[in-house]
């Protein structure tokens, strides 16, 4: 007992020293270990087909994103470890999602209006195209700077989101990331964003679910889970609904994330529970 | 939702000859058992599911695996194989609505 003890609490320390993954992994159940082991998971899948929309999807007007962007995603290497910036051109703090969807209306002329593109948009290519992206970047180091004063603004406001206890079961994302982090709920480890980086690995696959998640999902179902959207979405509907996606919320706690994150190497697509 | 047959397949870039080496491929599929129900409407979603993965190189059948509904969701296979030359692995596989659909890769043997 003694010794398993010992060891411990040296993997904590070596986690520590090398600051980011090893904490993280170690928090990892058997199983969960030997998929990541195997080196290939169906996050992988997704990440091949937004290669094929990349390529070969194009919009009215003629342009795939590789007109733009380069072939094999050239110029996008190193894009998403600094998401979410702001963006001149549609004058918003935009992650990923939300870049690419603008970019579909901006750019490759779809129509913003239109309620099939947009049911496609967000069922069909947002998750491929993203984790598609998030790999261009992979074995990079997150690097999310606060340069801009609508950054500024909304890292302030992500930062008061994160601490800010509301919703149906007076919660807040501190108390289990920040204040109970690295303690269990379940079997699950609470991840903190801070001192494990744990940004590093999203979007990520769920083989409990069973889909590829980003980011947006993730802070989208919390909001849901914690019944956080009380009287703040629409308090006309059912009030158990998740937030429209892309709001500023959203995004905002996305940015604190992510920032907290800064350093992390990225490893997408994740793996996990 | 990746689109339903949609594979990928993993090799080594270089491969020796008469060395056992990994094939892995991962199939987004579905995978219903048929036992499901729909939660909104209460119908039991029909059973949909892959029933054989066969692995042919250059032509010779290396191996058949005859799945069923007992496997996940988006489902992981590998084998172990040798080579005594380059050639092409063809992946077949099919599910039980008449689905099939086929992939392609090389093996370059150093």
């Amino acid at each position: 007992m003694r010794r398993k003890a010992i060891l411990a609490t040296a993997v904590i320390a070596g986690g520590a020293v090398l600051g980011t993954f090893a904490v993280a992994k170690e928090q990892l159940p058997t199983h969960l270990k030997e998929l990541l082991e195997l080196g290939m998971h169906p996050g992988h899948v997704f990440a091949d087909e937004g290669n094929d929309y990349y390529h070969n999807l194009k919009g009215p007007n003629g342009k795939t994103c590789a007109s733009c962007h380069g072939q094999d995603g050239a110029k996008l290497v190193g894009a998403y470890a600094k998401m979410p910036r702001y963006y001149k051109d549609i004058d918003k703090v935009a992650d990923i999602d939300l870049r690419i969807l603008s970019c579909m209306t901006k750019y490759m002329g779809f129509d913003p209006k239109d309620k099939k593109f947009k049911k496609k948009y967000t069922k069909k290519l947002r998750v491929p195209l993203a984790t598609y992206v998030a790999t261009l970047s992979n074995g990079m180091e997150i690097s999310v700077k606060l340069d801009d004063p609508q950054e500024k603004e909304m890292y302030e406001y992500g930062k008061k989101l994160w601490f800010m206890r509301v919703g149906g079961r007076d919660f807040s994302c501190g108390i289990c990331h920040t204040v109970l982090a690295g303690q269990r709920i379940r079997l699950q480890g609470l991840p903190n964003p801070v001192k494990q980086k744990s940004y590093n690995h999203w979007p990520a696959y769920r083989f409990g679910s069973d889909k590829m998640w980003t980011m947006e999902d993730r802070v989208r179902s919390c909001f849901k889970a914690y019944l956080l959207s009380v009287n703040q979405w629409d308090p006309k509907k059912d009030w158990v609904k998740k937030p429209p996606p892309y709001v500023k919320e959203v995004i905002a706690l996305e940015l604190f994330m992510k920032h907290a994150s800064n350093g992390g190497v990225i490893e997408v697509p994740g793996l996990l529970r | 939702m990746a689109t339903i047959g949609r594979a990928i397949v993993r090799v080594p870039r270089r491969v020796r000859k008469g060395q056992a080496f990994k094939v892995q491929m991962v199939i987004t599929h579905p995978m219903e058992t048929g036992l499901r129900k729909d939660k909104k409407t209460g119908k039991i979603i029909p059973a949909h599911y892959i029933t054989k993965v066969e692995f042919l190189f250059n032509g010779q059948k290396v191996t058949t695996i005859h799945s069923g509904p007992g496997i996940s969701k988006n489902p992981y296979f590998a084998i172990m194989m040798k080579v005594g030359g380059s050639g092409d692995l063809v992946i077949k596989y099919e599910d039980n609505k008449g689905g099939k659909w086929d992939k392609k890769v090389k093996v370059n043997v150093a």
